[in-house]
């Protein structure tokens, strides 16, 4: 089944739930993901937006990379989860937790409210689908209720998309941040977005965002464009060009480059999952973002240097 | 095998226990419950349990300046009850908290509390982990 | 009954104890504070943070704690912060938030101590 036009993903999981469906919902888009169904309930989730359970668990130093991929490599079908409680690698206890966790994370991006092209493969499995059940319904209303939890903590979306700047100048004399907080406003560097930050820290998606959020609320991040559509003007002398509309403020047609983003096929099985802990040496995200993202900080210093000549 | 249902089923074996839950409260969904919410609406009282925790581990007058001194738990008490909020520390990313509502008239605190403590401890394998934590009552 | 100040002084005087403030939640400001030093920050004078303890209050009543809070116990590695609303009239919306250093607390008298303050207290 493909939809050639965009539908709504949520409304396509009711029907593939009424359905009893078992197999594997490709959802395209800005950030799209995939959804895998056993018997019309959800097993599995993964978006480009947020760790997938693997990353979680590399990431934190849990179970090593290199056991990851010969685990979920090595086994058919769904049986990933069982093999890395049964080897003593985790906690069953521990495999629930980070796969439902990562599972409401990756369904609050992929069953986004915008409509996007969708693709099910019937039959289709996760090597972690053998780990829990979810209703879609459930699922829904949890998507629902987050999505709510997010505007209230700060109405503006910009951030869930765009590269993040930090405010350098604080706006209060005195600051109280929790430490996650910290993380994120020191990961924040004008060039990685919210998902980047994420995945690259190893945290939860959608918490990241939420902190985020709150962080934009208080005035202490901020998204290039709230002082002018800097980053959306054509790069000088770069092969892509700009929009050939004027860019409208806040509505920038800025997505995230997504230089981390994968194909949609099981990336738990590619074999690329980030191998540090939290705190531990930064690996060089910069170089995969040159390439498509532009150098927001540049642009804004070459976009001064050219006031300034008028 | 102690999964998330294991966990909450022993939780509310524990004498006086109520209800019980497994809570992640950044986002203030209950991954896992057994026995009655702490409140009618089921979502509100997953989202102020949350709450209680947030403010409690990010948000309280004082702050221990101390690095790395964590909350290990919360407990609300009530004239007719116990609200036991025990954090779960993983390796991984992740904000839990599992959950008692006891019946204060028939629970021992102290007991339910240790044993809330094995139960979150054995969940994520903590005791494995870490060396036990070396508290109290009875040393 | 004890004044603000004496019932401060008298919650610093009990074993662990390393600061004592008396907060009004409806405004989220500390009307006193004593102690504090090296082993604590007060983090409720901070601005932008006066929220803090309206944030739980209003969590208790999202929670539907139909019944009276008699206290709050928050334990940490190596301290105890003990949270006590004021049950008076004149002390609706305050409670006492005392932190003590856990080595040298005896929990049990701690609670009884801080009751015993709080019902004396003439805001």
């Amino acid at each position: 089944m493909k939809s050639g036009r965009a539908v709504l993903p949520r409304r396509v999981l009711t029907q593939l739930a009424g359905a009893a469906e078992t197999g594997a919902l490709y959802v395209e888009g800005e950030p799209g993901g995939t959804l895998y169904l056993a018997g019309g309930l959800v097993s599995y989730a993964e978006s480009p937006s947020t760790p997938d359970a693997g990353e979680l668990l590399t990431a934190s130093g849990r179970v090593p990379p290199h056991v990851w991929h010969t685990v979920v490599t090595g086994t058919s079908d769904t049986g990933a989860g069982a093999q890395l409680v049964a080897q003593g690698h985790l906690t069953q206890g521990e495999l629930e937790l980070c796969v439902l966790g990562a599972l409401y994370d990756a369904a609050f991006f992929v069953l986004s409210p915008t409509p996007a092209r969708v693709r099910f493969e019937p039959g289709g499995t996760h090597p972690l689908g053998g780990v829990c059940r979810v209703d879609p319904a459930v699922l829904g209303r949890e998507v629902t209720r987050r999505r709510k939890q997010l505007d209230e903590a700060h109405p503006g979306s910009a951030v869930d998309s765009a590269p993040i700047t930090p405010v350098l100048r604080a706006p209060v004399p005195r600051l109280a941040l929790t430490a996650a907080q910290w993380e994120l406003v020191v990961h924040a560097d004008g060039k990685r977005t919210a998902a980047e930050i994420a995945r690259l820290l190893g945290r939860a998606g959608y918490t990241t965002l939420l902190e985020l959020r709150r962080l934009a609320a208080a005035g202490l991040v901020t998204v290039d464009g709230d002082d002018g559509p800097v980053a959306a003007e054509p790069a000088p002398a770069g092969p892509k060009t700009g929009p050939a509309t004027p860019p409208r403020k806040a509505q920038i047609a800025r997505k995230p480059a997504s230089p981390a983003r994968r194909t949609q096929k099981n990336r738990a099985t590619e074999g690329e999952l980030p191998q540090r802990s939290p705190g531990a040496e930064l690996p060089p995200v910069e170089a995969a973002l040159a390439t498509e993202e532009p150098d927001v900080p540049l642009l804004k210093r070459i976009r001064s240097g050219l006031k300034a000549l008028r | 095998m102690s999964g998330i249902d294991d966990c909450l089923v022993q939780a509310m074996a524990i004498p006086g226990a109520i209800g019980t839950g497994l809570v992640d409260y950044s986002s203030g969904f209950a991954l896992g419950t057994a026995g009655r919410a702490p409140a009618e609406d089921p979502d509100g009282a997953w989202a102020g349990a949350s709450e209680v925790v947030n403010t409690a581990v990010n948000r309280a007058p004082f702050a221990s300046t101390r690095p790395g001194d964590r909350v290990e738990d919360i407990i609300v008490t009530t004239l007719g009850g116990y609200h036991i909020f025990r954090q779960v520390h993983t390796q991984f990313d992740s904000r839990l908290v599992l959950y008692l509502w006891l019946d204060r008239s028939v629970a021992n605190l102290a007991i339910a509390r240790r044993k809330l403590q094995l139960l979150a401890d054995n969940l994520v394998a903590a005791s494995a982990a870490v060396p036990a934590p070396a508290s109290g009552a009875g040393r | 009954m004890a004044d603000m100040d004496t019932a401060l002084k008298q919650a610093m005087q009990i074993d662990g104890a390393i600061g004592v403030a008396l907060v009004d939640y409806t405004s989220g400001m500390a009307l006193g504070t004593v102690g504090g030093g090296k082993e604590l920050d007060l983090t409720v004078a901070a601005a932008g943070n006066t929220d803090v303890v309206r944030a739980k209050l209003r969590a208790m009543e999202l929670l539907a704690l139909k019944e009276t809070i008699e206290d709050i116990l928050i334990t940490l590695d190596t301290q105890y912060h003990l949270i006590r609303p004021l049950t008076g009239r004149a002390g609706k919306g305050l409670f006492i938030y005392l932190a003590l250093n856990k080595a040298r607390a005896n929990l049990a008298m701690a609670r009884h101590q801080l009751r015993s303050i709080e019902e004396d207290l003439d805001v």
